[in-house]
């Protein structure tokens, strides 16, 4: 990846972190200002904390290809007081264009349909697409065994069970059932996308005297929602 | 006077606006991240009296450390984590406030922190078991009594930056690069602010170092003693992350 691309994909993920609605305001905020057309020295010392963090995030880019919205939140946060002035010098605009309403009113329209246009994303369900694995934990901790030991990979399932995760390396058949002797484990989760064209031979090495699959509420709604969870009860010999 | 009531009504208001966002986003939070559930275990260790245990990790301990009081009052483990971030997540509206007062002007003030209330990124990590709440509080915060150092001149601002910045170096590695920015303003672009007082400059930059110092010594410490070698964190460094070394394998004795 070549260092331009790079940086434009970067910003890219800058602006979608910050909120592109955002962006708008930070550009008026930025550039050809009138409210406030002197640049104030404290701006340069914000800009400080900002611009060389950008450039080491654009080196870990380079280096790991991977970058996270939640890495920006620093830069973020600072940028807002720019977008806040955006947002002052857009309604000054406006208000000057069109002499019915004074910037106030300007600006309260503005955040008002900025927090209209952002609230939905800031208070929608954080996971909600993964929530199974709550509910499978939870499920657990009402109908299962007390404190129970989790074989798996996710270690939610044990958390949500008031329970401990050994974690799950691969999908050795013999391997797991090695595993679950030794620990004294009490539930074996898989995540059939894991095991992906293994699953079949996985299924196939399955023994019905070590492992039982859980019937019941878990197992329908697996059928109901096409989930991919599957969850075994490890039987004692 | 009228004028700091008057600011301090609308901070207030502002914080309540940004407290019920929050309050409802970690209402509506799915489930936990898997990080969230060593902070949480790392919180239950120190809550138990259990110190090193809790310190053992990898992850820096002031998150934990906040959660560890209030771990017991919950029946829900992850209630305590996400109090800690709703709260601090909040009031980390009050350094925005002011940057926006000091360095632009009233408007600008209010509205960069009614946007602060809404972002969403901002919201949902105020809502969840993550240091990143705790850790963008003390870092903007930091900021903030950095740029009230600078132009009151006085050094017990410059101690009190030093005091956030290092609590947010102890809630997560990169929070070590706000003091580092601090001092590199008072050293160089600064430099204006200080004229040719270099004893001042010197007092400054010794006041800064020593609310590190004194705050993360103890945990420096207990990396050497962990490690054997000083370092700054366990996980990776600077160097690693933009790929200027390999990571290295750290024993543990």
């Amino acid at each position: 990846m070549t260092v331009f691309i790079a940086f434009y994909k970067l910003i890219l993920k800058f602006f979608s972190a910050a909120h592109p609605f955002l962006i708008i305001f930070f550009l008026f905020g930025l550039v050809r200002r009138h409210t406030l057309p002197k640049y104030h020295k404290g701006e340069l010392y914000l800009a400080a904390y900002t611009i060389p963090y950008f450039f080491l995030l654009w080196l870990f880019f380079l280096t790991h290809h991977y970058s996270s919205k939640r890495y920006f939140l620093p830069i973020v946060i600072l940028v807002l007081l720019w977008c806040g002035l955006g947002l002052w010098e857009l309604a000054a605009r406006l208000s000057k264009k069109s002499s019915l309403w004074s910037a106030n009113r300007w600006a309260g329209l503005l955040v008002i349909l900025a927090m209209v246009i952002m609230l939905p994303k800031s208070l929608a369900s954080l996971r909600g697409n993964q929530d199974l694995r709550k509910e499978i934990g939870l499920w657990l901790r009402e109908n299962g065994i007390k404190h129970p030991i989790i074989i798996s990979r996710d270690p939610r399932f044990a958390f949500y069970a008031r329970g401990k995760t050994i974690s799950l390396k691969d999908y050795n058949y013999s391997a797991i059932i090695q595993l679950a002797r030794k620990t004294g484990a009490h539930y074996l989760i898989v995540d059939t996308r894991d095991l992906g064209p293994g699953l079949t031979a996985f299924l196939q090495a399955m023994h019905p005297d070590e492992l039982a699959l859980i019937p019941g509420k878990m197992q329908a709604r697996r059928e109901e929602g096409g989930d991919k969870w599957l969850i075994y009860r490890i039987l004692r010999n | 006077m009228k004028d700091i009531k008057y600011k301090s009504l609308a901070l207030i208001i502002l914080i309540l606006i940004a407290l019920v966002i929050r309050i409802t986003a970690a209402h509506n939070a799915g489930m936990i991240a898997k990080d969230g559930i060593k902070y949480l275990e790392m919180a239950e260790h120190f809550s138990h009296g259990e110190f090193h245990k809790g310190i053992a990790e990898d992850f820096h301990p002031l998150y934990p450390l906040l959660i560890a009081p209030i771990y017991p009052l919950f029946s829900e483990p992850e209630r305590a984590g996400q109090f800690v971030s709703v709260v601090l997540g909040s009031l980390t509206l009050i350094p925005v406030y002011f940057l926006g007062l000091k360095i632009f002007n009233f408007p600008t003030a209010v509205i960069a922190s009614l946007l602060f209330a809404c972002q969403p990124y901002l919201v949902r990590t105020s809502a969840e078991v993550l240091s990143e709440a705790t850790y963008i509080f003390f870092y903007v915060l930091a900021i903030a009594l950095g740029w009230q150092a600078l132009i009151s001149k006085k050094y017990r601002y410059y101690f009190l930056a030093s005091v956030a910045g290092s609590l947010a170096y102890l809630t997560r590695p990169e929070g070590l690069g706000t003091l580092f920015i601090l001092v590199l303003w008072v050293m160089v672009a600064g430099a204006r602010h200080f004229r040719r007082d270099y004893r001042q400059r010197l007092v400054a930059v010794t006041s800064i170092a020593l609310a590190f110092f004194l705050l993360a010594f103890p945990y420096l410490l207990h990396l050497k003693l962990e490690t054997g070698s000083w370092m700054l964190t366990k996980k990776k460094s600077l160097k690693t992350l933009i790929g200027l070394t390999q990571a290295p394998e750290i024993e543990t004795k």
